[in-house]
C-alpha cells in the first residue's frame, strides 16, 4: 500500500491493565499520514481503551506511544511526562460517542476554545477560521446557538469542528455515531468522509458502520480480546476474511 | 415537553370562549367579596385582644356581637359566589349591617379601628352596587378571577396581612414615635451588617473553593488539610468559634509572654466576626462546591483534557463555569443564613460607631427597657428587608445562569399557563419554537422561572 507520508501514530507493544484485568495484550500499530484506519470488534474487546491510550486519556501500563513525533512510554506519570502528554494531545483531536460539547458555550465558542485557551491564540484571529470550520461541517447558521438546542447529529458535527480547530495531525473517533438516531448518522459520516477525501486527514475510527469502512477506510483492524487479530484493506477483510472470529463478527453486523 | 404544551394549548383553544360575554362589573363583585372576607378575618383576629385586654374592659355581650359581625362579613363574602341574585342581596345586606353596627357602637376599644372597619364595609357596599349587573353570574366571576394575574392576587393577600398586622400592633399601643426617632440609630447598623456579610461570604467562597478542590484532590496533604478544616468548623458552634477568635486567641500571646503577639492577635469584633463567619460558612460551603464540581459530567473533563488543557484551564474554563450553575442557588441560601448570623457578632461587643444592626438594637432598648417590642420589631424588619432584597437579586442571577440549559422558554411557559382559561392573546403562538428564541423571562414576570432541562449527555 502506498502512503503519502511518514507514520503519524506509532504504537508499540501496548499493554493495559485495569487492576488484574489485562484489557490490551500487546498492540503494535502504525498509522501513516492521510490514512484512515477503522477499528472494529466485539464489545469489551478493548477498542475504546486502545483509542484512549493513544492520547493518554488512559495511561498505558506498558509500551510506547508516538504521536506527531512526541514519543512517550507507558507507566506512571511524572511532571515532565504530564507536560509532554498535554503537548501530544494538541496533535490528536478526539471525538467522543457522547459528543461532550461544553454546554455553557455557544457552538462558536466551543470551536474557538482550543485555539484560544490551549494555544493562546487571539480570539479575533481565531474566529474567522472557526466560522469556516463550522461552515465546513454545515453549521454556519448555528454559530451562536447553545448545544442543547442542536440535534445529536449537529452536536457531533460541532464536536468534530472543535477537534479540527486545533489543527491536529490525527483525529480519533470513538463510535461517533453510536449515540445517534439512525436518520442522523448519515450527516456525521458524510462530514467524516469529507475529512478523509478533501483534507486527507489521518483518522483512527472505532465504528461499526461497515458501509463507511468499506468506502473510506484504507485499513481495518479487528480487535479481539485485547489484540489485533486481523488487519487488512477493506477488500481483504470483507472478501477474504482469514479468521473465523472476524467472519463471525462481520456476519453479525452486516 | 413543548409538544405536550402544544397539545394543551390546542385543547383549550378549541373551547369556545367568546360566547361568555363577561360583564366588566364582575371584577367589582369579586373585589367586594374580598373586602368582606378581609374584614371578617380581621374581626375574628381581633377577638382575643378584646377578650384579654384589661384596658378596654368590654362587656361579654358586646364581644359576642362583635364576633357575630365578623361571621356576618365572612358569610356575606361567601354569598357573592352563590349563583342566584339573592346571594348578592344577602352580601349587600351583611355589608350594610356591619357598617351600621360599627358606626353605631363607635368601636369597642377606641374609635380608630371602628372607622377602619366602617370604611371597609362601606367600600364593600359600593363595590357590590357597582357590580350589581353581574350578581349571581358565577361564570362571569370565575372568568374575571382568572383574568386577574395570580401575582396580583398574592400581592393583595400580602397587603391584607400587613394591613391587619399594622392595625393589630397599633391596637397594642406600639410607640410609633419612639420607632421613628430611633430608626436611623438602628438602621445605621446596616452598614456593618452588610460589610460583615459580604466580606465573610467572599472569604467563605474562597475557602470553599480551596476546600472543595482539596476534598477532590489525590494529594494527601490537600485532602487531609481540607478534611480537618471542614470537620472542625462544622463540628463546633459558630458562637464558640467567634469567642475563640475574639477572646481566646490573644491569650496565646499572654501565655507566651509576648506583648507583640497579644497585640497582633487582639482582633476587633468586626475582624474576628468576619474571619469567624467566613471560616464557618466556608466549611459548610465546601460541601456545596464539591457537589457542584462533581455534578459536572466526567465527559466534560475528558473533552477538556483531550483538547490539551492544563488542570487550571480545565477548571477555570470548563468545570467551574458549569459547577457555578449548581453552586449558586445553595450559596445564595448560605448567604441569606449568614446575613442573619451576623447578629451573633453583636455578642463580641463593639463601640457604637462599629456596631452592626443587632448590637445597636440591644443598645437602644437597654436604654429604654419598655421599648423592646418596638426595637426588636424594627430590627427584625430590617433583617427581613435585607434578605428579601437579596432573594430578588438571587433569582435574577439564577435566570442569567440558565442560558445554555433552557429549551422551553419562560414566554412559552407563561403563555401555556394563561391559556388554560383564556383564548391566547394575538401573536402568542403556542408551539412556535422560534417564538421561544429568547432565553430570559420577559420583564415584569420575574417570579415565574423558566423550565430547566438538563443538557443532554
Ligand atoms: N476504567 C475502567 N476500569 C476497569 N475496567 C475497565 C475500564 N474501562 C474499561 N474497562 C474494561 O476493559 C474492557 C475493554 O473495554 P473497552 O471500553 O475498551 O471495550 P470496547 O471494545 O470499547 O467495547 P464497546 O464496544 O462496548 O465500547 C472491558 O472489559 C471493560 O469492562
Ligand atoms: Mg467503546
Amino acid at each position: 500500500m502506498i502512503h503519502d507520508g511518514e507514520a503519524v501514530v506509532r504504537v508499540e507493544n501496548l499493554h493495559k491493565y485495569f487492576g488484574p484485568l489485562e484489557v490490551l495484550r500487546g498492540i503494535d500499530l502504525k498509522v501513516h499520514a492521510g490514512e484512515v484506519v477503522v477499528i472494529f470488534g466485539r464489545s469489551g474487546s478493548g477498542k475504546s481503551t486502545f483509542l484512549r491510550c493513544v492520547n493518554f486519556l488512559e495511561d498505558p501500563t506498558e509500551g510506547w506511544i508516538e504521536v506527531a513525533g512526541i514519543r512517550l512510554e507507558g507507566g506512571h506519570r511524572t511532571r515532565t511526562k504530564r507536560e509532554e502528554i498535554r503537548k501530544l494531545r494538541t496533535h490528536a483531536g478526539m471525538v467522543f460517542q457522547q459528543f461532550n460539547l461544553f454546554p455553557h458555550m455557544t457552538t462558536l465558542q466551543n470551536v474557538m476554545e482550543g485555539p484560544v485557551t490551549v494555544k493562546g491564540q487571539d480570539a479575533s484571529t481565531v474566529k474567522p477560521a472557526a466560522l469556516e470550520l463550522l461552515a465546513k461541517v454545515g453549521l454556519a447558521d448555528k454559530a451562536d446557538e447553545y448545544p442543547i438546542r442542536l440535534s445529536g447529529g449537529q452536536q457531533q458535527r460541532v464536536a468534530i469542528a472543535r477537534a479540527l480547530a486545533m489543527e491536529p495531525d490525527v483525529m480519533l473517533f470513538d463510535e461517533p455515531t453510536s449515540a445517534l438516531d439512525p436518520e442522523l448518522i448519515g450527516e456525521v459520516l458524510n462530514v467524516m468522509k469529507s475529512l478523509a477525501t478533501d483534507l486527507h486527514m489521518t483518522m483512527m475510527v472505532v465504528t461499526h458502520e461497515m458501509g463507511f469502512a468499506r468506502e473510506v477506510a484504507n485499513r481495518m483492524c479487528f480487535f479481539d480480546e485485547g489484540v489485533i487479530l486481523e488487519e487488512g484493506t477493506p477488500d481483504e477483510i470483507f472478501a477474504h476474511t482469514r479468521f473465523p472470529e472476524t467472519r463471525k463478527f462481520l456476519d453479525a453486523v452486516l | 415537553m413543548s409538544v405536550q404544551r402544544q397539545a394543551e394549548g390546542a385543547g383549550t383553544a378549541r373551547l369556545p370562549p367568546r360566547h361568555i360575554q363577561e360583564p366588566p362589573s364582575a371584577k367589582y363583585l369579586l373585589f367586594g367579596a374580598w373586602v368582606l372576607f378581609t374584614e371578617g378575618a380581621m374581626a375574628l383576629v381581633f377577638l382575643p385582644v378584646l377578650v384579654f385586654s384589661t384596658k378596654a374592659n368590654v362587656p361579654p355581650g358586646d364581644i359576642a356581637l362583635f364576633a357575630l359581625v365578623g361571621v356576618v362579613c365572612l358569610v356575606g363574602g361567601g354569598l357573592v359566589y352563590v349563583s342566584r341574585p339573592s346571594g348578592w342581596w344577602g352580601a349587600l345586606a351583611s355589608a350594610v349591617v356591619s357598617a351600621a353596627y360599627l358606626l353605631a357602637v363607635q368601636g369597642l376599644t377606641s374609635s380608630r379601628e371602628a372607622y377602619v372597619a366602617t370604611v371597609l364595609s362601606s367600600a364593600a357596599v359600593v363595590l357590590l352596587l357597582v357590580g350589581k349587573s353581574a350578581a349571581g353570574d358565577t361564570e362571569a366571576l370565575s372568568l374575571a378571577s382568572a383574568r386577574l394575574p395570580f401575582r396580583l392576587k398574592v400581592a393583595l393577600v400580602w397587603a391584607a396581612i400587613f394591613f391587619m398586622l399594622g392595625l393589630f400592633l397599633a391596637l397594642s399601643d406600639l410607640d410609633f414615635r419612639f420607632m421613628a426617632e430611633n430608626f436611623t440609630y438602628i438602621a445605621k447598623g446596616l452598614e456593618y451588617t452588610i460589610l460583615l456579610a459580604v466580606g465573610a461570604i467572599l472569604l467563605a467562597t474562597f475557602l470553599a473553593l480551596l476546600g472543595a478542590l482539596g476534598r477532590l484532590s489525590h494529594n494527601p496533604v490537600a485532602y487531609g488539610v481540607s478534611g480537618f478544616y471542614t470537620s472542625f468548623f462544622r463540628g463546633t458552634p459558630l458562637i464558640v468559634q467567634l469567642f475563640l477568635i475574639n477572646l481566646a486567641l490573644p491569650q496565646i500571646g499572654v501565655n507566651l509572654g509576648r506583648v507583640s503577639v497579644v497585640k497582633f492577635l487582639a482582633l476587633s469584633a468586626f475582624v474576628s466576626g468576619l474571619i469567624g463567619l467566613g471560616l464557618n460558612y466556608g466549611a459548610y460551603m465546601t460541601e456545596i462546591f464539591r457537589a457542584g464540581i462533581q455534578s459536572v459530567g466526567h465527559g466534560q473533563a475528558e473533552a477538556a483534557d483531550a483538547l490539551g488543557m492544563t488542570y487550571p484551564q480545565r477548571m477555570r474554563r470548563v468545570v467551574l463555569p458549569q459547577a457555578t450553575r449548581v453552586i449558586i442557588p445553595p450559596t445564595g441560601n448560605e448567604f441569606i443564613a449568614m446575613m442573619k448570623d451576623t447578629a451573633l457578632v453583636s455578642f463580641l461587643g463593639a463601640e457604637v460607631a462599629h456596631a452592626e444592626l443587632f448590637l445597636r438594637a440591644q443598645l437602644a432598648f437597654s436604654e429604654n427597657l419598655t421599648k423592646r417590642l418596638e426595637t426588636l420589631l424594627m430590627v427584625a424588619a430590617l433583617y427581613w428587608l435585607l434578605t428579601a432584597i437579596f432573594t430578588v437579586f438571587q433569582a435574577r442571577i439564577e435566570r442569567r445562569m440558565a442560558k445554555g440549559y433552557v429549551r422551553v422558554t419562560a414566554q412559552t411557559a407563561i403563555g401555556g399557563r394563561r391559556s388554560q382559561y383564556l383564548p391566547a392573546p394575538a401573536g402568542d403562538e403556542q408551539g412556535d419554537e422560534q417564538g421561544g428564541a429568547e432565553i430570559a423571562a420577559p420583564p415584569g414576570q420575574p417570579g415565574i422561572l423558566p423550565t430547566l432541562e438538563e443538557p443532554r449527555p
